[in-house]
């Protein structure tokens, strides 16, 4: 039918848009670039493995040139530790049994206040940017409480908890629910709208409906990057929420400060940057599973 | 033929005071079942507007709606079919299609039957394990089509469904869409802007124009197939742009 159609209708007429975009139907009117132009890169562009390559030479240039810095002046020897110190105070930390205690404790604070944080700020921020009157209804609250820094919290925190996990937990979940709040929010509201008349067309457009159906799933990716903005801000949180003497590892930094073993800071710290990249691969392979829809 | 919709002295207006502007007034139409009916009319004219209002989306300022389709678990068995598909692009295309009978209280082996039928209907069975954005601008609109024809409605409303494919694609579409209509007897109500189309896809072509739109004009085509070259079908193009004309429409229609 179509066939026909094309053979009796359109050939009879010439096609407008021959006229109209002359050189689009000519032979030879693109032409296709040479073929290794696709393959090629450009210059200077590294290739994964040379990037690794350089990477490793950067840490390398770096960690020699602090060693030499240190060792050519030795008045910051009581300031600065020397990179080849820290593998023998790491060891012995972990002999001591204290590296695993601190890292334990401050797992278990940062486990339970980027879960509590997430999944409350997430929750608050998914249904104020479904509902305009949840949304409206809880603008001013936010608006009184998003000034107030995690930091400021502490006393409350140990009125309410003492110095316990729950504490230190507490000050996480606080800086967490912000940045997934904001996070999911905005990602909602970024859903295309015509999608929520899709839903109301097909019988999805209840509260409940457009929650599951459309704001959940459309903004998976945006709420994924606020959790892991999250997962990062989580670990200077766990720093500042054990410096008032919650055991982990930011109050075996400042007991370690306090004694001038700058080796054991940098120790923590190494610590710190470790376990933030481990969450981060695992949080990579999560994203990938949930938002395969976007490759 | 049991008439199973009917609008009558429907009104619409957005915005109050002096922003408030009126879309559509005094506007009757009725559709009888299985019949196929095409509203032609420039663009902003308030077609969509009009899909919408049966689809009960949105509510008219003015005037009565009477729907005659039963309810299925508080839902009516009509589906939109929109412009652009406006597919869920996290859902594969069998989720896509499978959108509408979540809900509906069917089981997960009729649902996947009912999927497996809706895309075979429109010939799509290879790619429902694809997502949106692996399929091209018309597999997309027939993932749409079968993502409606999937709950089995009385009435299909379709809102310009081919007006952003190329001109190959959308008549291959309009002789599936007419092959389709043939075979499931549904009403069907599309909306156009294109002459052409309307011509050859309706039983019966609406002319809706003005500011507020109105119905213009009501027009019969004669019997299938209504091919350009047939003179019948030229006379009709030729009424139907005098009668946009005569509503200050410019008409771009090449005969």
């Amino acid at each position: 039918m179509t066939a026909e159609r094309f053979a009796a209708e359109r050939n009879a007429v010439p096609s407008p848009d021959a006229e109209t975009f002359p050189g689009a139907a000519g032979a030879g009117a693109v032409t296709a670039p040479p073929a290794d132009a696709l393959t090629r890169r450009p210059f200077l562009q590294p290739g994964v493995l040379r990037s690794h390559a350089l990477a490793a030479l950067g840490v390398a240039l770096f960690l020699g040139g602090w060693e030499l810095a240190a060792r050519l002046n030795p008045s910051l020897s009581a300031l600065i530790p020397l990179p080849s110190q820290i593998p023998a105070a790491w060891l012995g930390e972990i002999r001591g049994g204290y590296w695993t205690a601190a890292v334990q404790n401050s797992l278990s604070h940062y486990l339970a206040g980027v879960a509590i944080g997430s999944a409350l700020g997430v929750a608050f921020g998914v249904v104020c940017g479904v509902s305009i009157w949840f949304d409206a209804f809880l603008s001013g609250v936010v608006r009184i409480l998003r000034p107030i820094p995690g930091l400021a919290w502490v006393p409350f925190a140990i009125l309410w908890f003492g110095l316990t996990s729950g504490a230190a937990a507490f000050i996480i979940a606080i800086a967490v629910f912000w940045i997934n709040f904001f996070a999911a929010f905005g990602a909602v509201q970024a859903i295309d709208r015509d999608l929520m008349e899709v839903a109301r067309a097909f019988g999805h457009g209840g509260f409940f409906g457009r929650l599951t159906k459309i704001a959940l799933p459309g903004a998976t990716p945006g709420i994924l990057a606020g959790f892991r903005t999250g997962l990062g801000q989580a670990w200077m949180s766990v720093v500042a929420a054990e410096l008032f003497g919650v055991p982990g590892i930011g109050a075996r930094m400042m007991q370690a400060a306090s004694l001038l073993a700058t080796d054991l800071v940098v120790v923590y710290m190494l610590t710190m940057a470790l376990l933030y990249a481990i969450t981060d691969i695992a949080f990579l392979a999560v994203r990938r599973r949930l938002t395969a829809w976007q490759s | 033929m049991a008439v199973i919709a009917e609008l009558s002295g429907i009104g619409l207006a957005f915005g109050r005071g002096a922003e408030r502007t009126q879309i559509l007034e005094g506007l009757d139409l009725s559709l009888a079942s299985g019949e196929f009916v095409v509203i032609v009319g420039p663009s902003g004219a308030g077609k969509s507007t009009l899909l919408r209002v049966l689809m009960e989306l949105v509510a008219p300022s003015a005037g009565r709606v009477r729907v005659d389709i039963p309810h299925q678990r508080g839902r009516r068995s009509m589906a939109l079919v929109f412009q652009d598909a406006k597919l869920l692009p996290w859902r594969r295309v069998s989720g896509n299609v499978a959108f509408g009978l979540e809900g509906l209280g069917l089981s997960h082996g009729e649902i996947e039957a009912r999927v497996k039928a809706a895309l075979e209907l429109v010939n799509l069975s290879a790619q429902s394990a694809r997502w949106p954005h692996q399929i091209s601008g018309g597999q997309r609109q027939r993932v749409g089509l079968a993502r409606a024809l999937a709950i089995e409605p009385d009435l299909l409303l379709m809102d310009e469904p081919f007006g952003a494919l190329d001109a190959i694609t959308r008549a291959t579409l309009q002789d599936e869409l007419l092959s389709l209509w043939r075979r499931t007897g549904k009403t069907v109500l599309f909306v156009t802007h294109d002459i052409d189309e309307a011509i050859y896809l309706a039983d019966r072509i609406i002319v809706l124009a003005g500011s507020p739109a109105r119905v213009q004009g009501t027009f019969a085509t004669p019997e299938r197939p209504h091919l350009r070259a047939d003179p019948r079908t030229w006379r009709l193009a030729s009424d139907i742009r005098a009668k946009l004309e005569e509503n200050g429409e410019l008409v771009d229609f090449e005969i």
